[in-house]
């Protein structure tokens, strides 16, 4: 069972996103900020990531970094909820395997899960 | 004494000194020495004239008229000699002056010899008159072509002058007019036609008058010397008509009224000359200055305080239209017009005015005027100036059909932003170089004035707009993610049923689980809500400057509601300290929140990282409302300090339009506050404003 990881402060949205990511199939971690998200990584080696951009401690753009750094083979989702064609592109240089924008589609993140 | 000595007395007292005074101002000048020679002549006239009236015996009577003749006939040549200094025509003219003072020699022969005159007879309270020979008739016609000679040659000085010249030779044909209408009255006694000759005295005010127009330009102290003459002749008048008009009343029309001998009605007069001599100068000092001198030195105060005041206008139709009624009140131009550069069309359009009658005038920036003021970034004027030289005829015709002599420009940085046009004064006075030196003063804290008032609309507008752009990443925060719960939570309760997740629960407890997604749902909607009504309120637009009882505290949680967003996220801390004492005042409530929301934003852009704010509001020891706006950002460096409150100051780089503190002081001053800062590099900033308690 692949591990992903929800990288997440709103604990409404996580409580019900990890409940469907279990549904398609997924082992599921989460941390709440930077700090922890990175802890996980480091101590779970989750397949996957699925990080908010804004965190209370830091923005997700330093995690993914770090994350690529350490981990390449780490699959990396940037999820936002602030549309915009030059973040989307930005992150994805910065090594973003997928950027979704918020509210999100439960069914496209499966087939985006599957892919990954 | 009769009154025609007098004419003669006061001709003297005023033709020598003020002859003797304009030479030595200048013993260079040829005009100068003209006019004393001038003065000179008329000297000679009115101490003769004085001594011919006063003479007891017809010996002494004949020997000053005929040195009263010498006077008549120098005054003319020398009239002439001074006319074509004036009007720079001596090398032209230079031999038929010579002609002129040798046929006046001739005459003065003539007239000392006695051949002017076939006998003399004497005239009741006119003194000794004479009998003329035709040798003077011809003379007299030959006075009167050196006269209209004279008068011809103003008229093509006139014509052939600008600026002061052409101001000198009007004042001096004006008066040259007055003097010779006095003179000519003493003619027709001479031809035993009854008509005193008073208006002689005339000839003093010539004198006066002249050499005021040679000198008012560029001597201030001719004025002082003119208005003391001025004064003193008004008192001397007015002395001498109450003791005329007491004696005549108690003595010779009303004498059965009155039955008091001459001694007390002497001592009446005097009375009333004591009394009334001190209310009389003041008036004279009063309508001298406020008719001849405009006042000078006061109005360049007034003009000192304005630029101090104008600075602090916020509203632009207040400065344009504060500025041209001061100009009105002060330098009385017959036409002023204040002009912006409408960006949008590249044109300097008149945005007020007054004197001119086209309203809707518009330079374009290829005209040669606003060329001229963007490259030299100087005063345009026609005519020079005192070291400023006058502009060359292609302006010179654009400033006309503005009705100017001097264009200021406005500039800010290196732009031109506008320019003032001013017209001639209404008292024909030039525009001097100390006029120039205060007009560029007010010029450039004019262009200041107006770029601020510009600003502060589209700042207002500008700031509004920031605001909402440092809340549009959090505004997607703030509803995004309630939007995204709702979805994710309908979308997982969808997926359970397509999973069969519910396959063997009850309704009841189907039911309860999707009235628990309703719940969440509502809970959410209800969170998009709050944002936006916050939104909302703080995108309404400006209204008009109202002060109102306010709350300091309610407003800065108003403004850190807006701001909240941006806080929170940037991981600030926000400390309050909001002492129980009330802290209510008198203020814009839209402007205060602006003030609190620019303050503690500035705060929250000082600090890198993670940070403090923290805001107390107290009262002080002086009973104002205080509050402290106090921050752990990088504060400011010393060099930087004196300049933050300046337009377009920015410590934040490209980030900044540096408009936010200048305008935050300005909003301040207009809610009667004042606001300082403290700072510390590597420490932080404290910002301290302070109201008047409102109750």
């Amino acid at each position: 069972m692949k591990k992903v990881l929800v990288v997440d402060d709103e604990w409404e949205f996580v409580k019900n996103f990890t409940e469907a990511l279990k549904i398609f199939g997924y082992e599921t971690y989460w941390a709440a900020d930077g700090e922890g998200a990175l802890n996980i990584i480091e101590n779970k080696k989750p397949e996957i990531v699925l990080c908010d951009y804004r965190l209370p401690d830091m923005d997700g753009d330093k995690i993914l970094e770090k994350t690529k750094k350490n981990h390449p083979e780490i699959k990396f989702a940037m999820v936002t909820a602030y549309y915009d064609e030059v973040v989307e592109k930005r992150l994805r240089d910065l090594g973003a395997d997928e950027v979704i924008f918020k509210p999100i589609n439960l069914s496209e993140i499966e087939k985006l899960l599957a892919k990954l | 004494m009769t009154f025609l000595a007098f004419t003669g007395l006061t001709i003297f007292l005023a033709s020598l000194p003020l002859g003797l005074f304009v030479y030595y101002k200048n013993p260079k000048s040829s005009l100068n020495k003209a006019y004393l020679n001038l003065n000179l002549s008329i000297t000679i006239y009115g101490i003769s004239y004085f001594l011919w009236q006063i003479s007891k015996n017809t010996g002494s009577q004949i020997f000053w008229f005929k040195i009263l003749g010498i006077g008549i006939i120098l005054i003319e040549p020398a009239f002439l000699h001074f006319v074509f200094n004036l009007t720079d025509k001596m090398q032209k003219k230079k031999n038929f002056l010579i002609t002129c003072y040798g046929i006046n020699l001739l005459f003065i022969y003539f007239n000392l010899s006695g051949l002017f005159y076939v006998g003399f007879i004497p005239k009741h309270n006119l003194g000794l008159w004479p009998i003329p020979s035709f040798i003077f008739s011809i003379y007299l016609a030959w006075w009167f072509f050196q006269v209209f000679y004279g008068f011809a040659y103003f008229l093509i000085g006139l014509k052939e002058s600008v600026g002061i010249k052409h101001n000198q030779i009007k004042y001096c044909a004006i008066a040259g007019g007055i003097g010779f209408v006095g003179a000519v009255t003493n003619w027709p006694g001479w031809y035993n036609i009854n008509f005193p000759p008073y208006l002689n005295i005339l000839i003093a005010l010539h004198v006066s008058v002249v050499a005021y127009a040679i000198l008012r330009y560029q001597l201030m102290d001719i004025e002082v010397l003119i208005k003391k003459t001025l004064v003193f002749a008004g008192m001397f008048a007015f002395s001498f008509g109450v003791i005329v008009a007491t004696v005549l009343i108690t003595q010779d029309l009303l004498p059965q009224y009155f039955a008091i001998s001459r001694r007390l009605s002497m001592a009446i007069s005097i009375l009333i000359i004591i009394f009334s001599l001190r209310p009389i100068e003041n008036f004279l000092i009063n309508i001298t200055n406020k008719y001849l001198f405009q006042k000078k030195y006061e109005y360049k105060q007034i003009l000192k305080a304005f630029i101090e005041e104008v600075i602090t206008v916020l509203n632009l139709d207040e400065v344009v239209n504060s500025t041209l009624k001061l100009f009105d009140e002060t330098l009385h131009p017959y036409t002023a017009g204040i002009f912006i550069l409408n960006k949008a069309e590249d044109k300097y359009q008149l945005y007020g005015s007054f004197g001119l009658e086209e309203k809707n005038i518009a330079l374009t920036s290829e005209s040669k005027l606003i060329t001229f003021l963007k490259n030299t970034k100087h005063p345009a004027v026609i005519k020079q100036i005192n070291g400023i030289v006058g502009v060359n005829p292609e302006v010179s015709s654009e400033m006309a059909s503005l009705k100017a002599v001097i264009v200021l420009p406005l500039t800010l940085h290196t732009d031109l932003i506008g320019f003032i046009s001013l017209g001639r004064k209404k008292s024909d006075e030039e525009y001097a170089k100390d006029d120039l030196d205060v007009l560029l003063d007010l010029a450039s804290t004019e262009s200041i004035a107006i770029a601020n008032a510009q600003l502060l609309t589209e700042a207002a507008q500008a700031e509004r707009r920031a605001a909402i752009g440092t809340m549009a990443a959090g505004i997607h925060h703030e509803i995004g993610n309630p939007l995204n719960i709702m979805a994710t939570r309908i979308q997982l309760f969808k997926l359970a049923r397509q999973k069969g997740l519910f396959q063997g629960k009850s309704n009841e407890d189907i039911l309860n689980e999707a009235e628990s997604v309703l719940d969440d749902c509502l809970k959410q909607s209800g969170r998009i809500s709050d944002t936006t009504k916050k939104l909302a309120n703080f995108a309404k637009p400006s209204k008009e400057f109202k002060p109102e009882l306010i709350t300091v505290s309610q407003e800065i949680d108003e403004a850190m509601a807006v701001i909240g967003y941006d806080l929170e996220l940037d991981r600030i801390k926000i400390k309050k300290e909001i002492s129980s004492d009330s802290n209510k005042i008198l203020a814009d409530k839209h402007e205060a929140q602006q003030i609190f929301f620019n303050i503690i934003r500035n705060a929250a852009q000082a600090i890198e990282g993670v940070g403090t704010i923290t805001i107390r509001v107290f009262t002080t020891s002086g009973g104002k409302v205080c509050v402290e706006i106090q921050d752990t950002g990088k504060g400011i460096p010393e060099d930087k300090k004196h300049r933050m409150f300046e337009p377009f100051f920015t410590t934040k780089g490209t980030k900044g339009t540096g408009l936010g503190l200048s305008i935050v002081r300005q909003l301040m001053w207009r809610n009667k506050g004042e606001i300082s800062f403290k700072s510390q590099v590597g420490i932080g900033t404290t910002f301290i404003l302070e109201f008047p308690k409102g109750e």
